[in-house]
């Protein structure tokens, strides 16, 4: 009789359940790699979930005809198709659409062919479309720079609220020149950051990229540092205001013993970028064997009074700076606003703010 | 509540039984079994989502039940319990592109991630019922007995929880943006029924005047989460055999 039954039950199972299904077509629409050939490049793209940016050596090709090649997701189709030639003067929207036709997704993709400014206003922000948040860019002669990356995006997944200003880092009209300047402030995640170890979100401001795929998993290599740059710094100059949260608060949202308030961080590292190592991230920014020079902010404590001060941060050169190479975009620039400054390790205190505005690279 | 007028009417159904036993005591029997049930809670349709099932533990899911016996004719009767038992399974499975929602504690939308993950899912269910069933029984002249019917049952304690690994999820979309998971759990523990409800088919084999092994199979019709439940987007129901032994008390 067991068996029977068990005979029973199985036979039932199989008709109730049938067996595993084949495969279905991919529902992804990703672009995985853009290539251009090696001496146009000066620094490898940068992607995002809608972005593709990559600074290239104007001189050598006709910007007005670029024909980049994409690699994408299995199956999936783009358009323009891959390897045609567009015309790069303005950012070219590239569509992708996924194997089984489903689901589309537009990518800007930028090539720079001037070199990023030595000066910030902030003046100029967008919202990105795929979080709601606030990311400024730069404009060089009417080109449109995305070189500034925050956290936005890791944030954007497990935080509770989804409008611009709920964000960690966005834009405040309390400036000291013109009409916006970079706000940044450490917010709480949430019980669901709490659950993963990242219960605070420090406001990060950077010149980069960020790759939100790795913000819960390797959060310090998320924050991908550095553009091409071919001036030698000597200076980081700009003004700053900074309130405290108050004491730091560890990972596990627990008070640090000894107990300190927090601080910001402001810093610009110039590192010799290599194919092997083309940026830097979280990890290993003023470490790595690579850096010849930094510039940082001593103490990062609250600025006294309601306005703005000012920092001007000398670059220290640990080794020389090779001029050929300089001028042939060998080394590259980070520059780095954090509202807590071992925000990174998840370290800070909420509700920490720091405001930026008309901050210079001064160079040789 | 559908379900709650079934219930309702199996109650009335059993006070009659119970009526009629006193008036003819010969025709009504008592009995007592326990059992072990293996199953799962499973998709009408594995979804094309799951694209392996790497494990699969039954667990121990006992029950015990005392049930009444109606004999109203020769060969046909009726039978009723009332019955403790446990539904549970522990299963392991490669997925892509499978709809779930990671969350804190329950299913509160503002603490969760929603979307589309590709690597692999465990997924931990063991709910407790109280169920009473209902079955029309025939006695044909052999050892064996055959029931059919149905079951309502009431959740006593619920869990259905589980992790998600080594993969990735698109937020919201298929298309949303990608973050990689290590591990991530989730917890859907209060989003299960507390009603559920469905057939039952089974066999009696007598070993001697008082001892039984019977063989029960039931399968839910009622979905095993509750209407408006949509962090996973398929349908389970679920499908246990119960293997049991019995006495029976003339």
């Amino acid at each position: 009789m067991k068996n029977a039954g068990l005979l029973a039950f199985l036979g039932a199972l199989l008709t109730i359940s049938g067996c595993i299904k084949p495969e279905a077509e991919n529902m992804e629409a990703d672009i995985l790699t853009m290539t251009l050939p090696d001496s146009v490049l000066i620094s490898p793209p940068s992607l995002t979930n809608t972005t593709v940016t990559a600074f290239v050596n104007f001189s050598k090709l006709n910007i007005k005809a670029v024909a980049p090649e994409f690699t994408i997701t299995e199956g999936a189709g783009i358009q323009p198709a891959s390897g045609t030639p567009q015309d790069f003067s303005k950012p070219v929207t590239y569509t992708v659409t996924s194997e089984d036709g489903h689901w589309k997704k537009d990518y800007r993709v930028s090539l720079l062919q001037n070199v990023a400014p030595d000066n910030f206003m902030f003046e100029n922000w967008t919202v990105n479309p795929d979080g709601n948040y606030y990311i400024p860019y730069e404009l060089v002669e009417a080109e449109h720079q995305n070189i500034w990356a925050s956290g936005n995006s890791g944030f954007s997944l497990i935080a509770p609220e989804k409008r611009p200003e709920a964000y960690p880092t966005q834009r405040t009209t309390d400036a000291v020149q013109g009409q916006y300047a970079a706000y940044l402030e450490t917010k709480s995640t949430g019980a669901l950051g709490a659950l993963v170890g990242m219960p605070i979100a420090p406001g990060n401001l950077f010149l980069g990229s960020f790759d939100g795929a790795k913000a819960l998993t390797a959060p310090l290599e998320a924050t991908i540092f550095g553009i091409p740059f071919n001036k030698k710094p000597l200076r980081l100059t700009g003004s700053y205001k900074y309130i405290s949260g108050g004491p730091v608060t560890d990972k596990t949202g627990k008070p640090v013993t000894p107990a300190r308030q927090d601080l910001c961080d402001i810093y610009a590292v110039m590192f010799r970028a290599s194919p092997e190592k083309p940026f830097l991230n979280g990890a290993n920014v003023l470490t790595d064997p690579s850096v010849v020079g930094i510039a940082q902010l001593a103490s990062g404590a609250a600025t006294p009074g309601t306005g703005y001060g000012t920092f001007n941060l000398p670059f220290t050169y640990k080794s020389e700076v090779n001029a050929d190479d300089l001028a042939a975009f060998a080394y590259k620039i980070v520059v780095v606003f954090a509202s807590s400054r071992n925000g990174a390790i998840f370290e800070g205190a909420v509700g920490s703010k720091l405001y930026i505005d008309d901050v210079k690279i001064v160079t040789q | 509540m559908i379900p709650m007028k079934r219930l309702h009417l199996l109650i009335l159904l059993l006070a009659f039984a119970l009526d009629t036993a006193a008036q003819n005591g010969k025709k009504v029997s008592f009995t007592v079994r326990a059992g072990l049930s293996i199953g799962a809670a499973t998709p009408v349709g594995i979804p094309a989502s799951i694209r392996k099932i790497e494990s699969y533990n039954p667990g121990f899911q006992p029950g015990i039940e005392a049930g009444l016996d109606y004999r109203f004719s020769p060969n046909f009767g009726l039978a009723t319990a009332i019955r403790f038992e446990q539904k549970g399974m522990t299963t392991d499975a490669r997925v892509k592109a499978y709809y779930t929602t990671f969350n804190e504690a329950g299913s509160d939308g503002h603490q969760s991630v929603t979307g589309y993950f590709t690597g692999r899912v465990k997924t931990e269910i063991k709910n407790s019922y109280l169920t009473l069933p209902l079955h029309l029984t025939y006695h044909p002249k052999s050892d064996f007995t055959f029931k059919a019917g149905g079951f309502v049952s009431l959740l006593l304690d619920n869990r259905f929880a589980g992790d998600a690994r080594d993969g990735y999820i698109r937020n919201q979309t298929p298309t949303g943006e990608r973050e990689d998971i290590d591990a991530a759990s989730y917890d859907f523990s209060e989003n299960v029924r507390r009603i559920n409800a469905g057939v039952e088919i089974g066999a009696d084999y007598r070993i001697n005047s008082g001892l039984f092994v019977s063989a029960n199979l039931n399968y839910a019709l009622t979905p095993l989460m509750e209407p408006g439940f949509r962090s996973i987007d398929f349908g389970m129901h679920n499908i246990y055999l119960n293997l049991g032994i019995g006495y029976r008390f003339h």
